[in-house]
């Protein structure tokens, strides 16, 4: 996969990118799972471990194109763009071929009675193209931002890529949905007008590439096929001396590689080659009026055709750096996100039937037995195991004789399944005629599981019918003492649970009615 | 085989809100009453749709004691005893839905045994340790603390110790992303042979996370983008626009800022997975008052010394700056939401409304009234602050939790952009002021910006929202 990106992947990128952020239809779970399929499709065959943020970019464009081909009504703009676009750059590059080789012609008229002013061909076909390169090389140094304003140029040949565009493929836009059509049209916003500029710096390059072969190839023939001169005028008295260090310097450059004959006219050929009309020029050497082509031509080479090629490499660079650099804008850091976050899903399959309801209780109140106030009814207390050690007998007592109950027998519950069923035995076994009745403490804020529950249902077949059951509820135990007021959900949640046992025990009811201190 | 873990324990302590705290799943069914697990459901974490871990809910214990008794007479408890005892007491009545929280151990799941660390323990929860240790099933117990009480946390980790391979505090009701993270690699400790599962779920997890402060940055880059360049208009007949018709203009605009900011909360809600999470912001919480009352210009946004040195606007910053500080404290600008006066000086930062109003060209004999975009230096700041608190409750609203009338406790004394250095205020004030130029060259300063937000996002992330208990890992037996 090739790293670097061309200006229609950019667009096909800008397509796709912004199909998905106008896709209403899918959600960002959609999307991430599309992407990250993608990657994981192309990570077999990557050597890289570490993709970076671009070279995901690139699978994901590549991808999305290969997609968007095997579509019935499939568009790549790129693919529309790249022949506008290769339509634009052979036309520039013909036209300045063109151009220069008729430009070339026209100054190459040379009929044996004045030869051709080397000033003239300096300033037609070098100094023009020099001065443009310097204005805006010293126009981006000394102001950068102005890079990236459209100039007339540019919005010119915009325009006309546009328009090219637009003419050539609305036969096949046409078939394409809204959204598509819609996605197309922003490409050519504003916005993405930016990307343009070094596609058609470039594009721009190709011309004055073009002219200055063309104006090299027509020199080259004419100096192969014609009798060409040249020679040098000019009214300020310049003298032959001054004219060879001026020619000295320009042909610096390449002096170095070349030899002098090669490089630059010598002073005498300078000198033998000064035209003074007056004086017609049959007094003038062939020798001399012949030695210019060469300085001509690797000027024309140095200072037309090289930095044209420098140009070239130079918006290549700027254009990829451009490209990378619209990339790097954080809103499509997504499409790396997506393609390298892994798909994280925690989420059970629905759950079947519904939710057991548990109804609210109602209140169950204690019945009043008709019992005489002075007497009390003994019973046995079952207390758990948890709490029994920490429960004073005493104030238990005290907390069970308002409602009438007399303690003669207290036990564990709650400490094993064996010592519960050792215990219920022990009760059938005795079977006293004197126990009127059994109260069970329970913590309350305790969930009521089925083995509490039970050993209730256990406790009530064990005794014998007139022998009252009973319920007591305790809350949670503070360091103090455990016997606190428990709370009413926790009570109402014990009644819901024991509604089978609501005709057998006497009460659930909590032990302490108002807060101990 | 997938590891599994089954998450077990005596009915209502928690299990479920463990559960959905961690798979961040809030249509977990929890409910203050027991009984609402009545059956084991099994949630699967899947990476790029491979099922790589899977926890599953059960309904607790139900016969412990009962349970413990029978599990005794079994001399082998190795898979095959567990095997043989299931078969053997599966099919009794007192015994069946006990014997079905076993089915996950018999899987070869791990054991996560989740207790309410603020109540004291007894039998039943000593009984259903002991059925598990006897399994000899990787183990790992997990305090879950309902209330404040940590009376009885001594009691509970001395039990651990000998029942368990390890232990930790989890609160499934303000556990964090880093809680969470810290919770899959304590799982770790108990199995040796899931470490890499483990490991690659929590790094997915971590991703995952990076990947939706990720998201956010990039919602709240849009919303300062949106908001910051925001602009309503109308005509009018004459030059010179009335009060009612600046007063009518200036209450679109506003309604407008609160609705698209509202919006992008809710998105931001949608990335952290909260799907019942009513958005009833706890009481005191600053977003309660109105985007452009004097609270909260007052608590959010830069100190006036910040504004003027951050430059924002340039030398307009600065004179906002100054004149905020000549307006005294709270701006002193604002009369109420709906007064003119304070709700523009809110807007423009100055006292002469009139001049500030925008009327635009002339066309066809008809003016246009333009309020907005917002130029005060303080506007993008409250904004962000506003984004990163809701950011913070969002984060840190546990998915296990359900009431929501209960504050979290977040503190709020001041916004986050109070604490950035001057050199990322500068950054983030050329940032905002190209936004409401609408200005190309936003894209330059844009990266700086996400990036410093990015870290405030996992900072916040990173903080104990103000759960007082500390973490601890402890390895048992």
């Amino acid at each position: 996969m090739k790293k670097t990106w061309n200006f229609e992947e950019i667009l096909d990128f800008y397509y796709f990118f912004n199909l998905d952020d106008n896709n209403e239809e899918k959600s960002e779970r959609q999307l991430h799972k599309r992407d990250r399929q993608i990657f994981l499709q192309a990570e077999k065959e990557m050597s890289k471990q570490n993709p970076t943020p671009h070279h995901c970019q690139k699978i994901w464009l590549d991808h999305r194109r290969s997609a968007e081909l095997s579509n019935e009504d499939h568009f790549l703009p790129g693919d529309a763009i790249r022949k506008t676009h290769a339509l634009l750059r052979l036309l520039l590059l013909i036209g300045g071929f063109l151009i220069g080789c008729g430009l070339a012609l026209s100054y190459f008229v040379y009929t044996g009675k004045t030869p051709l002013n080397v000033f003239h061909f300096l300033t037609i076909f070098i100094v023009p193209q020099l001065l443009i390169i310097i204005f805006f090389i010293g126009r981006a140094a000394f102001s950068p931002s102005s890079i990236g304003r459209s100039l007339s140029i540019r919005r010119l040949l915009l325009s006309l890529c546009t328009r090219l565009f637009f003419i050539l493929k609305k036969k096949a836009m046409g078939g394409l949905s809204t959204k598509k059509r819609s996605s197309i049209s922003s490409i050519f916003s504003k916005e993405q007008g930016s990307l343009t500029l070094w596609p058609l710096f470039l594009a721009s390059q190709l011309f004055g590439l073009g002219f200055n072969i063309g104006i090299l190839g027509v020199t080259i023939l004419k100096v192969v096929t014609t009798d060409l001169a040249f020679g040098w005028q000019s009214t300020l008295q310049l003298g032959s001396e001054k004219l060879f260090s001026i020619v000295q310097l320009i042909a610096a450059p390449w002096s170095w590689l070349l030899s002098p004959e090669l490089s630059y006219p010598a002073l005498t050929e300078i000198e033998g080659s000064r035209i003074i009309l007056k004086d017609s020029i049959l007094h003038l050497q062939t020798q001399n009026l012949t030695s210019w082509w060469p300085f001509l031509l690797l000027c024309l080479v140095v200072y037309g055709l090289l930095p044209r090629v420098i140009l070239l490499v130079f918006g290549f660079f700027m254009e990829q750096r451009s490209f990378i650099h619209h990339l790097n804008q954080n809103k499509y850091e997504v499409i790396s996100w997506r393609m390298l976050t892994p798909l994280v899903s925690t989420q059970a399959p629905p759950q079947k039937g519904t939710v057991q309801e548990i109804p609210v209780a109602t209140n169950k109140k204690r019945r009043n037995d008709n019992l005489s106030a002075t007497l009390c009814k003994q019973v046995l207390l079952l207390i758990p195991d948890d709490i029994f050690d920490n429960c004073d007998l005493a104030t238990l007592q005290q907390l069970l004789t308002p409602h009438k109950y007399q303690a003669v027998e207290h036990n564990r519950i709650f400490q094993s399944s064996d010592a519960d069923e050792a215990l219920l035995a022990n009760i059938r076994r005795k079977n006293r005629s004197n126990l009127q009745g059994v109260i069970v403490i329970i913590e309350a804020w305790m969930v009521p599981i089925q083995e509490h529950i039970r050993f209730l249902h256990r406790l009530v077949e064990s005794v014998q019918e007139k022998t009252e059951v009973g319920v007591y509820f305790l809350g949670r135990p503070t360091p103090e003492t455990i016997f606190t007021l428990p709370g009413i959900i926790d009570i109402e949640m014990w009644r819901n649970k024991t509604r089978d046992l609501h005709n057998k025990v006497r009460f659930f009811e909590p032990l302490v009615t108002e807060k101990q201190d | 085989m997938i590891p599994e873990f089954a998450i077990l324990g005596h009915p209502n302590e928690g299990k479920s809100s463990v559960l959905s705290t961690l798979s961040e799943d809030d249509s977990v069914r929890i409910s203050a009453t027991p009984g609402e697990t009545v059956e084991c459901r099994v949630f699967p974490v899947s990476i790029d749709g491979k099922e790589i871990i899977k926890f599953t809910d059960t309904p607790g214990f139900q016969n412990p004691q009962r349970m413990l008794s029978e599990l005794q007479k079994y001399s082998d408890l190795s898979d095959a005893g567990l095997e043989e005892f299931f078969k053997d007491n599966h099919s009794l009545n007192e015994m069946h839905d006990d014997c079905e929280l076993l089915r996950p151990l018999l899987r070869g799941a791990g054991i996560i045994y989740v207790a309410d660390g603020s109540r004291p323990i007894r039998n039943v929860d000593l009984a259903e340790m002991e059925i598990l240790r006897l399994t000899g099933k990787p183990r790992m117990a997990i305090l879950n603390c309902k209330d404040e009480e940590e009376h009885y946390l001594d009691q509970w980790k001395t039990e651990f110790r000998r029942h368990f391979n390890s232990s930790r505090i989890f609160n499934a009701h303000s556990a964090t992303y880093i809680e969470r993270i810290r919770l899959l690699e304590a799982l770790k400790s108990i199995e040796q042979d899931w470490h890499g599962p483990l490991d690659l779920v929590v790094a997915s997890f971590k991703k995952d996370w990076q990947s939706r402060n990720n998201r956010t940055v990039t919602i709240i880059c849009e919303m300062l983008s949106n908001c910051l360049s925001h602009s309503v208009q109308s005509t009018i007949a004459k030059e010179t626009a009335t009060e009612t018709e600046r007063e009518k203009l200036y209450l679109q605009y506003s309604k407008d800022i609160k609705k698209l900011e509202l919006d992008y909360h809710q998105r931001i809600r949608k990335v952290f997975k909260h799907n019942i999470f009513n958005y009833s912001l706890p009481p005191q919480s600053i977003l309660n008052d109105d985007l452009f009352d004097q609270q909260t210009w007052k608590f959010l946004g830069l100190k006036q010394k910040q504004i003027a040195l951050a430059g924002g606007a340039g030398g307009a910053a600065i004179a906002a700056g100054l004149d905020l500080a000549a307006g005294g404290a709270s701006l002193g600008v604002f009369t109420s939401i709906g007064g003119i006066i304070g709700a523009l000086g809110a807007l423009y930062g100055g006292k002469n409304i009139a001049a500030k109003t925008r009327v635009l060209g002339v066309e066809t004999g008809r003016y246009h009234l333009q309020v907005g975009p917002n130029e005060n230096p303080q506007f993008p700041y409250i904004l962000l602050d506003r984004a990163l608190i809701f950011y913070s409750h969002t984060i840190n609203w546990a998915h296990g939790r359900r009431d929501y009338d209960t504050p979290l406790p977040i503190s709020e004394a001041k916004g986050y952009s109070r604490d950035w250095p001057v050199s990322s205020l500068k950054k983030y004030s050329k940032y905002f002021s190209a936004l409401q130029k609408k200005d190309k060259q936003f894209e330059k300063y844009e990266r700086a910006f996400t990036a410093g937000i990015l870290e405030c996002l996992k900072s916040i992330s990173s903080k104990d929202p103000g759960n007082k208990r500390n973490i601890t890992i402890q390895e048992g037996q």
